[in-house]
This record gives structure tokens, sequence and C-alpha cells, in this order.
């Protein structure tokens, strides 16, 4: 049976219930409603966010659901996103930004992850300088508080 | 002034994609600790220096976790602690070095308070600060600021004698669970040398070092449930006040002294440790009934888990391990003279709780192993097995011979029996197995390179020239008279396995490199993701699954 899904700007998506049941939020509400066709409002997302998120759980609507291994090293996990997800993600920052939010909100956690992943893998071995442009983020500190925090981290650099 | 209505359908694009707004900043706290948990430390250093929005948000992350492995990186760190450590003590949580000396830094941090775990271990580079004794003042004054430590790791190859362990002891931090001590040396003031002059001046400003002089040791209760003291630890009055403190202790690994008491030891588990289920023991020097008497007392409990290596393990110990067959998890063991055949085969026939049974081979001995035809006789009760590493021989293998090396297999398990009779014993040695629908683990194999196999022969055969005689010596390392892991062979038999995930076949004259075979397995076990043939070829590490 298919759930609708009303976005903020109250646009409404038709969707296969396994599809929106990617999203635990989404899952919780339906086992709490129990079976009903009343639409469900998602104030905290547009529209044009909505559409990539339902695109997103689309294509991994057959994936085994994740279990939490709570002993992970979370240092030591993989950056590795795979080729669908990684077009997926091409979007410009806003849309990303959009995308950790919704995920987050909706409780999608592969989604998040892979957001995540996609805002670490730009980060990866930039400067701060080159990073602050590929985020357009003002420098705010004077050049002996940048120099004092280098000299404190110093020892975590090359590694 | 324009009064601008833009469309709905144009109103997010285009606009952002000019103005560029930093939007990645304004993601909540949890999402930039998930992103950090991505990130290397070296990225993480960038980050805090990218603004002070930046600085507040990934600060932490960096501080959380201290890596201190190479001389560079502790010789920085150092530099830049006593201001560094002020500001950002309280955010350490887990630190993990290879040098000593970066427990006197930590001394130094009076609001490093709330450490999770250290661990101090050598990287067996003598050249570095490692091999330094630890300072069991700082030490102790670090453990004091951290009551909600749960893991102390200390590491030391050193093993002069030890007599500040009572000093260790008093400073557990109640709460402490994992405490794992290796061939460690505690000293109580360390002199710097000459080496340790760049790190300035306060290191050797010591301070208030006089915190557990002279003071009565504590009583209250410790909640450790791990502890290992592998080293030359005095197995004296302190000691074992320390063990009777220790009342929640559920795993014990004791080793690297030859005098270990065992009565002692044995009427203080029952005493005062009443969860204690595992012990790991090395201790070369035992004797039969040395061991014998840590197998059948123990704890109150009785053993769960026994992990023993090392003595002599005569008929008495051999006995005791049968008799607690039907109530051990786990076993493992390392001897010159392990379990016959038939014992090995009588204890997997008891054993109805066994999870994991390591038997590893010690070169050269052939000792410790599984003879095909014991394996047929009976049916094993260990069918929650999970982990499963025993060297299984004497299938007749008459489709080898190796002839390129030197040397033809000869003898009777090659020329007086037929292939027919080989793929019957094999059939019904694939059967056994694959009964054991829990294993996720099997190891048939033998880890060793061929040029490490020839040596060890060779000094061995220095030694003692007796041992050799009748030994079948193996060409290249291969394992001979093993399973042929063919479908031919009936390894369709195995098909049972479906939560298999590691495969340890090394050094075998194994069939499983073929295509049908690999064919055969894929859609059998569906969980395996590990498997390793030939050393040679040793591309997959093992490890990662491995659990002992």
């Amino acid at each position: 049976m298919p759930v609708i899904l009303v976005s903020s700007d109250a646009q409404e998506f038709k969707v296969d219930k396994e599809v929106a049941e990617r999203s635990i939020l989404i899952k919780n509400m339906l086992e709490d409603v129990g079976e009903s066709d009343s639409p469900i409002p998602l104030p905290n997302v547009t529209a044009a966010v909505l559409t990539k998120v339902i695109e997103y759980c689309e294509h991994h609507r057959n994936d085994p659901v994740q279990v939490p291994d709570e002993t992970d090293d979370p240092r030591k996990r993989s950056n590795d996103i795979e080729e669908w997800d990684m077009k997926f993600m091409q979007v410009d920052q806003e849309m990303l930004f959009e995308i950790i939010l919704a995920a987050n909100y909706l409780d999608i956690k592969p989604l998040l992850d892979v957001g995540c992943k996609t805002v670490a893998n730009i980060i990866k071995g930039k400067t701060p300088e080159e990073i602050r442009k590929a985020f357009n983020i003002v420098n705010d500190f004077t050049p002996e508080e940048e120099a004092q925090i280098k000299k404190e981290n110093e020892w975590a650099e090359d590694r | 002034m324009i009064n601008y209505h833009p469309s709905p359908l144009l109103r997010v694009q285009p606009f952002t994609a000019f103005t560029l707004r930093d939007c990645i900043s304004q993601l909540p706290v949890e999402m930039h600790s998930e992103i950090a948990s991505f990130l290397s430390p070296n990225d993480l250093a960038a980050c805090v220096r990218v603004n002070k929005t930046w600085f507040a948000l990934y600060n932490r992350e960096l501080w959380r976790t201290i890596d201190i492995l190479d001389k560079q990186a502790f010789y920085r760190f150092a530099y830049a602690a006593p201001a560094a450590l002020v500001r950002n003590g309280h955010l350490m949580r887990d630190v993990q070095t290879e040098h000593y000396l970066l427990v006197r830094i930590l001394a130094l941090g009076h609001n490093c308070t709330r450490l999770r775990s250290l661990q101090i271990c050598s990287n067996g580079d003598e050249n570095t600060q490692a091999l330094q004794p630890v300072d069991i003042d700082f030490l102790a004054k670090v453990l004091q600021r951290n009551p909600g430590l749960e893991l102390l790791y200390v590491h030391d190859p050193t093993t002069a004698p030890n007599a500040h362990q009572a000093r260790l002891f008093a400073a557990i931090p109640p709460g402490l669970v994992d405490l794992i001590l290796h061939g460690t040396e505690f000293q109580q003031s360390y002199q710097p040398t000459e080496g340790d002059h760049t790190i300035g001046a306060f290191i050797t400003t010591t301070g208030d070092t006089d915190i557990l002089m002279d003071k009565d040791p504590p009583t209250f209760p410790l909640g450790l449930e791990t502890l290992a003291l592998v080293g030359c630890f005095d197995y004296n009055h302190a000691l074992f006040q320390f063990l009777s403190r220790c009342q929640s202790l559920q795993h014990i690994e004791l080793g690297g002294r030859e005098d270990i008491p065992v009565q002692g030891l044995c009427s203080l588990f029952q005493r005062a440790c009443p969860n204690l289920i595992s012990l790991r023991l090395t201790v070369p020097s035992y004797n039969d009934t040395h061991l014998a008497d840590m197998i059948s007392s123990g704890s109150v409990r009785g053993w769960r888990h026994l992990h023993l290596q090392g003595g002599d393990l005569g008929p008495l110990s051999r006995q005791a391990l049968l008799q607690r067959a039907g109530t051990l998890e786990s076993l493992g063991l390392e001897f010159w003279d392990s379990l016959s055949s038939a014992e090995i085969q009588q204890f997997l026939c008891l054993a109805s709780q066994l999870r994991k049974f390591v038997m590893e081979p010690v070169l050269p001995s052939t000792s410790g192993r599984l003879h095909a035809r014991d394996v047929i006789r009976s049916r094993w009760a260990c069918q929650s097995l999970e982990v499963l590493k025993v060297v299984i021989d004497q299938i007749p293998r008459p489709d080898l011979c190796e002839r390129t090396n030197g040397r033809p297999l000869e003898g009777a398990l090659h020329e007086g029996s037929s292939m027919e009779e080989s793929f019957q014993i094999q059939q019904r040695v694939y059967e056994q197995l694959g009964r054991l629908g829990q294993l996720r683990m099997l190891d048939l194999g033998i880890s060793m390179r061929a040029q490490e196999w020839n040596d060890v022969i060779y000094e061995a055969e220095v030694a003692s020239e007796t041992v050799f005689l009748d030994l079948d010596r193996p060409q290249q390392g291969r394992q001979y008279e093993c399973l042929s892991f063919t479908l031919e062979s009936g390894l369709g038999w195995m098909a049972g396995l479906g939560k298999l995930e590691a495969l340890q076949l090394q050094n075998m004259a194994v069939g499983f490199e073929n295509w049908e075979e690999q064919q055969w397995a894929e859609q059998n076990w569906t969980c395996l993701s590990v498997v390793l043939t030939r050393e040679e070829d040793g591309l997959i590490d093992l490890t990662a699954v491995e659990e002992w």
C-alpha cells in the first residue's frame, strides 16, 4: 500500500510503504498510527529535498537493514562511497546541507553517513585555507591565534 | 527599488548557487562529530584552524583521541604540552602512546581528568623512549585524577625485577574494567637520559611525588573484569591483597614468571573471585601436577574458558581437561606434547558447550593433531562450535606425488591406498565438519612459511636428533595427507556451514583454488569473506576476523 508524504511546501508524494520505511521516523509513525491512508506531514523537509531523499530510498529499497555496531572504532571507518551514491551526492552545498539535515530528521542512517562522508571527502587533505575556500568560510582568527593553535596541534600533523 | 517575486521553481537553486552561503558550518554539532569520525588527525588539525566556529566544533574531536606513536609526534606534543594541556586536557578521552615519558606530560595536565583509556605500549624500537621503565609516581598521579578510566594497558619488553607493583595496585581507580600489564617494569623515579633534554625542563621538575608513599594500601573493592599480569610480578602479599579486592574479576591472564604459586592462587580465586571463568596461562615451568591443579580447581564456578601454553601437559592434566569437557566453552592449547588424536576426538565428543577450540600446532611436533580415522569414529557433541582450529591429517592421498622438490611422497598412506578409500574417508570427515552449523571460522592449515618450517626442523634436529627420525618431513612446507577440498572428494557434505566467514587452509595440498570449488563455495557459504590457501599468496589477512 502506498504512503502519502507531504513536504513543508505542501507538495504530496506517493511512495511505496517499503520505500518510505527506509526512514525510521516514518516507519515508527506508521507503526503508531496503524493501517491508515492519511498523509504524513514532514514540516522540516521541502519538496526539492524530499524528491532527492525519495530517489535515494527508491534506489536502496532492497538494502539489508544496517545493524549499528557500537564496537567499531570511529577513526577506522571507511570513507568509501559506492558509485551510485557518489553520483547522487553531486549536488551544490546547499542541497548537500539540506540532505544531511533531512536524513538526520527522518532518521535514515545510511543516507546520513553518505552525506557526512561526502563532506569529509571535501575536507580531506586540504589546508585550512583550502577548506575555507571550499566552504566559503571567513577566517576570524588573528595570525597570532592561528599560530598558537597550529603549534598546539602539530603532533597531529602529517598523519 | 525593484519588488522582486521569484517564481517557486526558481526560488532555491539559482539563488544559492550565486551566494555560496557557508551552510556546512551551520550543521548541528552531532553532524560535525559524524563528519569528524571520517577524518584523520591531520585533517582535524586543519579543521581547527579554519575559523572560531570550526575550532569549537572540531577541537574536541581532535583531542578526544590522542595517538602519539612516532618520535616526532611525541616531541611536538611535549613542546606544546604545558599550554595545550591547560586548554585541551578536559577533552582527552583515549590516549595511546609508545613513549613512556608521555605519562609525565599527562601528569602535568591538571584538567586531564576524563580519560577513558590509557595505552602505553612499546614499538620495540630501542632508539625511542619506549624502553624506559614506566614512572610509577607519575602514572599513579594520572590514575588518581582519572576515576573514570576503564582501560589501562602497559606493555614493556624489559624484564628487570619489579619493586613498585604495590604502588601501582594502590592507585588503580575503582571503576577500571581492564588492566593489562605485559612485561612491565615500574620504577619510582626515572632519571632522564641525554636524549630527553630536548623535551625541556618541565619533564625534570617532578613536583609532588609522594602521593602514595608510606600509606596503607587501600582496601575498597575494584571493578576490574579483566586482568593480565604477564611479566616479572612478585607474587607477594601486595599482589595477593590486590587480587582479593578484584571481586568482579571474570578473565585473568598470568605468565612470565616461573614460580607463580598454584595453590595460593587457586584458593584465592575460590575465596575472592566468584565470577572468574576465564584463564590464560603461560608458565613454561609448570609440571603436570601444577597444570592439573590449575585446570581442575581454578575458580568456584569452574573455568569456562581456558588457554594454556607451555609446561608439561602430562596424563594428569589431560585427564583434568577431559573431565572439564562438558562445561568448557573455549579451549586453546599450545604445547610441544599436546593432546593425542584420540584425546582430541574424545574431548570434542564430550564438549557440548564448546564454542571455540584452538589446537595450535607447535612445529615440528606432530602431537595435537587429529587423525582422520579418529574424526570419523564417533559424532562430535560440540554443535555450537564457532571457531575451530585443528590440523586434521593422515588421510590417504595417493593423488599427491611431489617429486619436483626432491622427495617423492612415500609410505602406506600414499602407496597402499586407493583414491576410492581416500574419498570415503574424506566424505565422512566433511560430514562431521558439515554438522557445525554455527561455525564462523575453520582453520585446518598450518600458517608457517616453508622457509621457517625448514628452519625450525633444522634447529630442532641439531638440538635433539631423536625427534625427527620418523617425521615425514614436509617439502615446501605443504601439509600432505590432509583434506583435498574438492567436490570430487565430497566437499558437498559441508554445505551446512552457512555462517562460515573465514577459511584457513594454509600450506595444505588443496583443490580449493579451482573454479568449481570456488563457485560452489560462493553459492553455499554466503558469509565467507576470507579464504587463505597458501602462504605465498597471503594477500588476505586472516586477522581481520581472528579472535585469539
